[in-house]
């Protein structure tokens, strides 16, 4: 397929990174979504995954560390013709932005969200992230994590986002069509990628992953929260990937009273007699 | 008209095309955020209430990026947690308005009463060197068209502008002529694309080291925005030269702004020897102290209270410093932190302190008997 529209660089990972199977992944649900680089806006916060935005040819914001929900969501609330893509790591997203994800998964903005999950932090060299496994041994966590892994499917389900989905990286044909379910998904769209870390984590590697990963069946009932939040447990020897969960619900855009009436906030202007009508209420 | 300081600077902001503010609740900004959540609707801005302030600021930037006018707004607790982005609207030059409305800390504080101790945090706050204004607000009349000029600032020159308030003029109600916005200019948000360039650069580096702005997705140029140094089409660099031509490009910024400042407000006699120095929401309290002075006592009186606080404009300070033989500063805070500024930036020597720290506005009567005490000391 051609894949002129998106144009990739030189990326500063280490080879046998997954993230150099997460950025053409990307590329191509972009170019499968028939969109152009200059309505797309990959947002990312700092990290190795949230180096993604500065390899494919779109508009970019790569923020601060933690901070990139915030910043991607009041870009659609200014621009709701942008499609925005946060594209970023485990720790970017869980660890520092936890707050954010929390807090945005309520919001309910029409974003996708690309979680880059090596279960460790890269960037840094090598500590845990908020979903290493408990006993993992790092520079930090010398004689093993004794924290317990967070569960990003089952904390986003059960704080009602409306698209919840796993991938790997390892399955490109997969993530690829994950990815374009999530960014077709009205709402916010959570996608955690397993990938592998191979500089820092010897425990989550590919073959490791590969074991654990199976798709989900194609009769699999997304809509279905209680068979959801049991799928979300299957965290361990076992973790299926596909949309775990998916469902309906009113949009930020379509409940904010100034949003709603659907003209791009960017585009609005206050009518002449407004401010002379305020100024008046003081008289 | 009868109008509190919050509801005439969010007028302002409103008359300066606000499109989003997102804040979280904090005493005594929160009234900014109510008043334009209550005309959301009719003024077509979008009110957001953040889940934290680093959120707050981080939406903001995030909205004025894509195009629509932004500003946040809380007290020193909630600005404390601001700082790291405030210096990536600094680095990744998005224009960006900040609203410190000052009550007594540190820490919590007195949540509900009056301080000005604020001023050498946010000049400073952030790690790194940007390039950024700081304006005081002085009354009501600030509030509205200051406003409106602190949007301007950080558009023309794609960066952060804090506005200084604080309790006191955020709540305090004053009867004033209606607003208007006559011979008032507002930019607009962005630069034309056909004014861009050829081959579109987000960091061009220029004389006035102004680049073209333009917004994502509003025409097939590709905008970058980076908290990291970046080159000029917005890319990473570990460059050493690129580092250093960033830095000046940004920094170049404030050429051209020390040139439009406004001079402090000078109020009193002109064959004045004793002069007082204040700043924001002091001017009121000092303009009734200096006619009183200036009717009862001997010597002649004057002062200086800056609205434009920083970069410090210092040509009228000069002026009148040479004149005065006693230099008074006065201020609501324990540490005299507009003296400390005015020392680092130009020199000049404050001879005595008048300082009030007790969380309630000084009044002119305070005013005249400490500066009477401090003549005849």
């Amino acid at each position: 397929m051609s894949k002129e529209k998106f144009n990739t660089y030189e990326t500063a990972w280490c080879p046998g990174c997954g993230n150099f199977s997460i950025l053409p992944c990307l590329q191509s649900a972009l170019e499968e979504l028939s969109l152009d680089p200059d309505q797309v806006l990959l947002v990312a916060g700092i990290g190795q995954g949230a180096k993604t935005p500065q390899y494919l040819s779109t508009n970019s914001f790569c923020g601060l560390h933690g901070r990139a929900l915030p910043a991607a969501v009041a870009a659609k609330i200014a621009n709701e013709k942008l499609t925005v893509i946060v594209t970023t790591g485990d720790g970017d997203s869980y660890g520092e932005g936890g707050n954010h994800f929390l807090h945005n998964i309520r919001r309910n903005v029409d974003i996708a969200h690309f979680v880059h999950n090596n279960q460790v932090y890269g960037l840094t060299k090598g500590q845990a992230s908020p979903t290493s496994v408990e006993g993992q041994v790092t520079n930090v966590q010398t004689t093993g994590n004794i924290n317990t892994p967070l569960n990003p499917i089952l904390l986003a389900i059960a704080a009602g986002a409306t698209f919840v989905a796993r991938a790997f990286s390892g399955n490109k044909a997969h993530l690829i069509s994950v990815m374009k379910q999530a960014i077709a998904h009205n709402g916010y769209a959570l996608v955690d990628i397993l990938q592998p870390c191979v500089s820092f984590n010897k425990i989550n590697t590919y073959a490791a992953d590969k074991e654990k990963v199976y798709e989900l069946a194609a009769d699999y009932d997304a809509s279905n929260k209680a068979l959801a939040l049991q799928k979300a447990q299957e965290d361990g020897a076992k973790i299926p990937i596909g949309v775990i969960y998916q469902e309906k619900q009113a949009t930020f855009h379509e409940k904010n009273i100034v949003l709603k009436a659907g003209k791009p906030l960017l585009d609005r202007q206050l009518e002449k007699n407004v401010l002379a009508k305020l100024v008046q209420e003081f008289i | 008209m009868l109008i509190n300081g919050n509801t005439a600077l969010a007028l302002g902001a409103i008359a300066a095309g606000l499109r989003f503010y997102s804040a979280y609740p904090m005493s005594p900004s929160t009234s900014i955020m109510s008043y334009l959540a209550a005309h959301s609707e009719l003024t077509e801005i979008v009110v957001e209430q953040a889940e934290d302030e680093i959120a707050a600021i981080n939406m903001a930037i995030g909205a004025s990026f894509a195009g629509a006018r932004a500003m946040t707004g809380t007290s020193g607790g909630g600005f404390s947690l601001m700082v790291e982005a405030l210096g990536l609207a600094g680095i990744a030059e998005i224009p960006l308005v900040v609203v410190d409305s000052q009550r007594p800390g540190p820490a919590t504080g007195l949540p509900t009463r009056t301080e000005q101790s604020d001023l050498q945090f946010v000049i400073s706050a952030s790690q790194g060197e940007f390039p950024r204004m700081v304006i005081a607000l002085r009354n009501h009349y600030d509030a509205f068209y200051q406003t409106i000029r602190a949007f301007n600032i950080a558009e023309k020159y794609q960066m952060p502008v804090i506005i200084l308030t604080d309790q006191y003029l955020s709540d305090a109600s004053a009867t004033v002529s209606p607003f208007d916005l006559q011979g008032v200019e507002i930019l607009k948000v962005g630069t034309t694309p056909a004014d861009a360039g050829e081959e579109y650069l987000r960091y061009r580096f220029t004389e006035d080291g102004i680049s073209p702005r333009l917004l994502p997705g509003k025409s097939k140029n590709l905008v970058a925005a980076d908290s990291d140094e970046h080159n000029e089409r917005g890319w990473i660099t570990e460059s050493a030269e690129m580092r250093t031509k960033m830095m000046d490009k940004r920094l170049k910024k404030l050429q051209q702004l020390k040139l439009e400042l406004s001079e402090p407000e000078f109020i009193g006699r002109e064959n004045f020897t004793t002069l007082l120095l204040g700043w924001g929401s002091t001017y009121g309290p000092i303009t009734e102290a200096i006619n009183i002075l200036n009717t009862k006592a001997k010597d002649q009186f004057a002062a200086l209270v800056f609205g434009d606080i920083y970069p410090l404009p210092h040509k009228l300070l000069e002026e009148k410093a040479q004149q005065a033989t006693i230099i008074i500063n006065v201020e609501q805070n324990a540490t005299g932190q507009l003296a400390l500024l005015i020392r680092q930036q130009s020199g000049i020597v404050c001879n005595e302190s008048i300082l009030k720290y007790d969380g309630r506005q000084i009044t002119a009567a305070e005013i005249v008997t400490a500066v009477l005490e401090a003549v005849q000391r």
